[in-house]
């Protein structure tokens, strides 16, 4: 073998030393970003040609600053504008009886429920005192009130009372 | 040099300069430009150097980590395909020390009393007969012979690359290929 003959088969064998397989290249990149650049970027659209807003790229993880003042903002907005609208809405009366000059919600809307619980009171007084005349008269229905009046839940399941008030009517 | 060549060469270290500057700025993008203008070369150097595709692989991805992590330092004297290749090969070395494996072929060619005289029957391959030869070498003379004569790099690259002058590349290239030429001497025998 000649000078020259050594050295081509020389420098072939050399070429086929360590050959090196096709490098990994996404996947090394996907490290060395996760790694260097922090949290990996993920595109909320496909690799479509850039088209506006809809081709930006978000960053997952890691929202910036002015993100998260402008959310603390709006939320502290938000918050304002409920508690106001509240306040208008809910019926609130000036007259405070607490007597010591500082508001008191209870206090002060005390007196709509007051009326209220006169109201129905006065008409179950009414209707209590109306119904023993009514059993006289033969009316079956107030016989039966009348009957179980001092048990509720004995009147509701007693046949007469079903008999009255769990029939449904003919008309419905 | 020819002048297109000298144009092309200087558009490459603007974009590159420009990519630099991004990069530095957090972007990303600019970062994987970077990452595939080189990878590739450096992979190729990785895994000539260390022999095994994991490796070459943790090699690459350390090798750029610390490329970007260091890169304010970066002062553009040398191209940045250079310096980067300087990053690789300390990452390789101090990687492939750690390697308890790959140890054994660290060995230095005088060490190694029978590969001046490797048989034809007990190793028949030419080619494996080579790549043991390399292996033995002293592990500065490999990487200058592969770095040279297998990647194509310049004395001028690998000296910058592993710090040395440029006359210790041609030297241990002379010497490498001397001792290749003995191992394949008695392939020549028969």
């Amino acid at each position: 073998m000649t000078e020259d003959e050594m050295d081509e088969r020389t420098r072939e064998a050399l070429r086929g030393y360590r050959v090196p397989p096709e490098p990994p290249l996404d996947e090394m990149w996907d490290a060395i970003e996760a790694r260097h650049f922090g949290a990996p970027v993920v595109a909320l659209t496909d690799r479509a040609p850039a088209r506006g807003r809809s081709s930006r790229r978000w960053r997952l993880g890691a929202p910036s600053w002015g993100v998260l003042v402008v959310g603390m903002a709006a939320t502290l907005l938000l918050g304002v504008g409920v508690g106001r609208m509240s306040r208008t809405i809910a019926p609130t009366y000036t007259q405070n009886d607490s007597g010591d000059g500082r508001y008191d919600y209870w206090t002060a809307n005390a007196e709509p429920y007051r009326r209220a619980t006169t109201e129905y009171l006065g008409e179950t007084v009414a209707l209590l005192t109306a119904l023993p005349a009514a059993a006289r008269d033969g009316q079956p229905d107030a016989g039966v009130l009348v009957a179980h009046s001092g048990s509720p839940r004995k009147c509701e399941r007693s046949e007469q009372f079903r008999g009255v008030f769990m029939r449904r009517p003919p008309s419905w | 040099m020819p002048r297109a060549a000298i144009a092309r060469d200087e558009t490459v270290t603007l974009d590159e300069r420009a990519l630099i500057a991004r990069v530095l700025e957090g972007d990303r993008v600019a970062g994987r430009q970077l990452y595939e203008a080189h990878a590739t070369r450096v992979h190729r150097l990785v895994y000539r150097l260390c022999g095994d595709a994991e490796l070459a692989q943790d090699f690459t991805q350390d090798t750029f980590v610390r490329a970007f992590d260091q890169l304010s330092r970066f002062r553009g004297d040398a191209a940045f395909g250079t310096w980067i290749h300087r990053i690789a090969v300390t990452v390789t070395l101090n990687g492939m020390r750690k390697v308890k494996r790959l140890r054994e072929r660290e060995t230095t060619l005088d060490d190694d009393p029978g590969i001046g005289t490797v048989s034809h029957r007990a190793d028949p391959d030419l080619r494996s007969g080579i790549a043991a030869a390399i292996d033995a070498l002293p592990e500065g003379t490999r990487m200058t012979l592969i770095m040279h004569d297998i990647e194509g790099y310049t004395h001028a690259e690998i000296a910058e690359s592993l710090g040395i002058a440029e006359g210790t590349s041609k030297s241990r290239l002379f010497d490498a290929r001397g001792k290749l030429r003995l191992a394949l001497a008695a392939f020549v025998k028969e």
